[in-house]
């Protein structure tokens, strides 16, 4: 089937994160040519130096880094060994200079040691960092989540940036963070070592998005397929792309976040709805793909409850109208009853029930207790407070199937009664 | 492709560095970088109670609603296979005022099992499957119990109360109490004069005390209320604090000897009586022992005390009774103690 194929192209090229960025390569991203420049200019000159990657998270930081080092290692095969960090796994320094040393053994064909102490593997990386000065070859540091390697003493930025400074090696050090300010961590003796390199990555302005666009979703003239399907594919997506509908979607998904990663998990959701019916893309699978992306939990929490549940939470929020600032079950229990009592509703329970649907309340998370300590003290008289606003309350009773017109009443009217 | 699952993933946050365990999570196929290693996270609770954690990289969210009313009928129906038929009818009719309730299938299905042996109660053979005519007659039948089904939804049957252990929540097991009119546990006398009196201390100020048991350890006689209007309102107010406040914590020192004073009004009784029947024994009387040091521990075991946090100053260890009034006069009344003259009335 030429459209299940198709789908299974899409659904590659979207989890691929190195094809997604390959829209930029050519173009005039300047974070790519710039990190390209510096890096290959690094290398030709033999010196070290270092670079801060800064932006907010889903900018396609890591992944430019990658395809800098994917070219360059096919420009100048021999010449590059890559050390790769993560702030979330190695931010201890005894960790760190481990997975170095790890990971230099693996590059050049080492036998690396488990048992090595932190100041054997930290002699064994800057001998190697004067070797591979020695022989001409460039070492990359990459350390992802850059902000984690500043807490602490900084010993092993600290050796890193020092060794660069002493020995005749040639090592480039690349920092990725979404902390804009991560150099003020640093501390003195670091920052004063550090060249203050930054590249800023922002979110992606509309034409690079509908480049992006364009560069995923249009089929590649492949004789996987007939030319046939392909063009009709093509032509589909391209009403699609120049529907004005299609730009207010995207337009909407922008105001939230304009990451790429959004806008790449958005597409994912759009594709699995084309998978659906097995056809070809349409504007109504990128819509209700746009209602998956902008769910909003609370309103459905709020359809999931019980009309019980919807009482006590209506109850909560007459409390809270009334500026009365802590309030516990039994105070609930107090307005639930007088609302009982005033109308008579068939929706009468014992305490017991009610106490129950305030646990299953607790449990959806759209209540909470507000000490955390008291652990003694018995549900009933523990004070709680509501994790939702009015606005929301009132928007997902409106919507909710069968919720009673009493009950948006007494949210409506705080003083009715 | 290799799938690792993450089942309950909301558990995590309350974890020691909870924050970097869950962004390390929530990055892992980022770090990866495999393809062919999938994630699944399950979690209970939605998307933005993992938002904290430095706006980590979201997962595509696939969200599963609650039951409806067709799925639990449904669901509901498979749990019984004797006369599908008659189940259905009968879920038919019960299912909609329960749904109002709760939406849990275990709830439903343990509350609803009773409910459906009386339904079948007048059929004399269970196999049949009933007409028009029998449905309104069975329904007609089962509308007085299902109120007071719906109001005991959560309790658990009575000849279950052994076989289930203490795991239940103490509010449950105090429910299930609750609703008989008698108490369906043994406990000795000075176990329940120590409950009482723990009670009492619960729930009177402390100042009190000493206007309420004099030295002699009788009633002694209280003031006149007044009922002006400020004190109406103080009174609003002190109703609304205990509310808020719960029971009151106590020291030991002030549970034992409202328990000596309580203890001695119970004696006198007890004394009265037997003089009545000339009967000379010592049976009634109850000392102050070191047993009454390990009641007071086995009443905190089964969670009718509870030990509250200690005092800073004295150092000493507070306790605080988390019975319900309702269970209290019950207690009261098994051994015909006055105990309502002995609360503090607001």
């Amino acid at each position: 089937m030429a459209s299940e194929k198709a789908i299974t192209l899409l659904r590659q090229r979207i989890c691929d994160s190195s094809f997604v960025y390959s829209a930029f390569r050519y173009s005039s991203n300047e974070n790519y040519s710039k990190l390209k420049f510096l890096i290959s200019n690094t290398i030709s000159e033999a010196c070290n130096n270092s670079v801060l990657l800064l932006g907010p998270r889903g900018c396609g930081k890591g992944a430019i880094v990658d395809l800098v080092l994917e070219d360059l290692k096919a420009d100048l095969p021999e010449v590059i060994s890559v050390v790769r960090l993560n702030g979330l796994l190695h931010a201890e320094d005894s960790c760190a200079v481990k997975e170095i040393a790890r990971q230099l053994c693996v590059e050049h064909n080492l036998l690396f040691s488990k048992t090595a102490s932190l100041d054997d593997n930290s002699l064994f990386m800057i001998d190697m960092l004067r070797e591979c000065g020695l022989a001409h070859k460039t070492i990359i540091f990459i350390l992802d989540e850059f902000e984690l390697f500043t807490q602490g003493k900084q010993r092993l930025l600290y050796s890193l940036l020092d060794a660069m400074q002493t020995l005749s090696s040639q090592s480039i050090v690349i920092g990725i963070s979404c902390q804009l300010d991560v150099d003020q961590l640093l501390e003195k003796r670091v920052r004063s070592r550090f060249s203050h390199r930054k590249l800023l990555f922002i979110p992606p302005s509309t034409e690079d998005i509908n480049r992006l666009l364009e560069h995923i979703l249009y089929l590649p003239k492949d004789p996987s397929f007939t030319s046939n399907f392909v063009d009709e594919f093509n032509s589909n997506i391209e009403s699609i792309l120049s529907d004005k509908r299609f730009k207010e979607i995207i337009d909407s998904l922008l105001v939230v976040d304009s990451t790429i990663s959004s806008i790449i998990r958005y597409l994912y959701q759009a594709i699995g709805f084309m998978y659906c019916k097995s056809g070809s893309l349409t504007l109504a699978d990128l819509k209700s793909a746009l209602l998956c992306h902008q769910r909003q939990p609370m309103i459905d929490k709020i359809h999931d409850s019980s009309i019980l549940e919807l009482y006590i939470l209506v109850c909560m929020m007459r409390l809270e109208s009334r500026e009365q600032n802590s309030y516990n079950f039994n105070s609930i229990m107090k307005e639930y009853k007088a609302i009982q009592d005033a109308y008579k509703t068939s929706d009468n329970y014992s305490k017991i029930v009610c106490l129950r649907a305030m646990e299953h309340l607790l449990e959806r998370e759209l209540i909470s207790f507000t000490d955390s300590r008291t652990r003694s003290l018995s549900i009933e008289f523990r004070p709680v407070r509501a994790l939702l606003s009015y606005q929301e309350l009132h928007q997902g009773l409106n919507s909710h199937v069968s919720c009673p017109a009493i009950l948006q009443k007494l949210l409506d009217h705080e003083s009715y009664k | 492709m290799i799938y690792l699952v993450f089942d309950n993933v909301e558990l995590l946050r309350s974890w020691e560095r909870s924050s970097s365990i869950i962004r390390l999570l929530f990055r892992l196929h980022d770090i990866l970088k495999i393809p062919e290693v999938g994630i699944i996270y399950i979690s209970s609770s939605s998307p933005d109670a993992y938002y904290s954690s430095h706006g980590s990289i979201e997962p595509l969210t696939v969200y599963f609603p609650d039951y409806t009313l067709e799925n639990l009928h449904d669901i509901l129906l498979i749990s019984n296979q004797s006369n599908p038929k008659l189940f259905s009818t009968f879920l038919s009719v019960v299912l909609k005022p329960f749904y109002r309730v709760t939406r849990r299938v275990d709830e439903l299905s343990v509350s609803l099992q009773p409910l459906f042996l009386k339904y079948c109660e007048p059929l004399s053979d269970q196999i049949l499957v009933p007409d028009e005519a029998m449905k309104r007659r069975l329904f007609d039948n089962l509308q007085s119990h299902l109120v007071a089904s719906l109001n005991n939804l959560f309790m658990v049957p009575h000849w279950s109360s052994h076989q289930i252990k203490s795991d239940r929540e103490c509010s449950k097991k105090r429910s299930r109490k609750s609703g008989s009119n008698e108490l369906d546990f043994h406990m000795s006398m000075s176990m329940k004069y120590l409950l009482l009196s723990a009670f009492i201390a619960s729930r009177n100020p402390a100042t009190l005390d000493a206007a309420l048991f004099d030295s002699s350890g009788c009633l002694s006689n209280r003031k006149r209320k007044r009922s002006s209007m400020t004190s109406m309102n103080q009174k609003d107010n002190m109703a609304e604090e205990i509310l808020l406040k719960g029971p009151g914590t106590f020291p030991l020192e002030r549970l034992l000897a409202i328990f000596q004073c309580i203890a001695h009004v119970g004696e006198t009784m007890a004394e009265d009586e037997q003089i009545e029947n000339c009967i000379t024994a010592e049976g009634g009387s109850v000392g102050l022992t070191s047993d009454v040091l390990l009641e007071l521990s086995s009443l905190c075991i089964a969670n009718f005390i509870c030990k509250g946090g200690s005092c800073p100053i004295e150092g000493s260890a507070r306790y605080r009774c988390i019975i319900d009034e309702e269970m209290a006069v019950k207690v009261a009344r098994s051994i015909n103690f006055p105990l309502s003259s002995y609360l503090y009335r607001r």
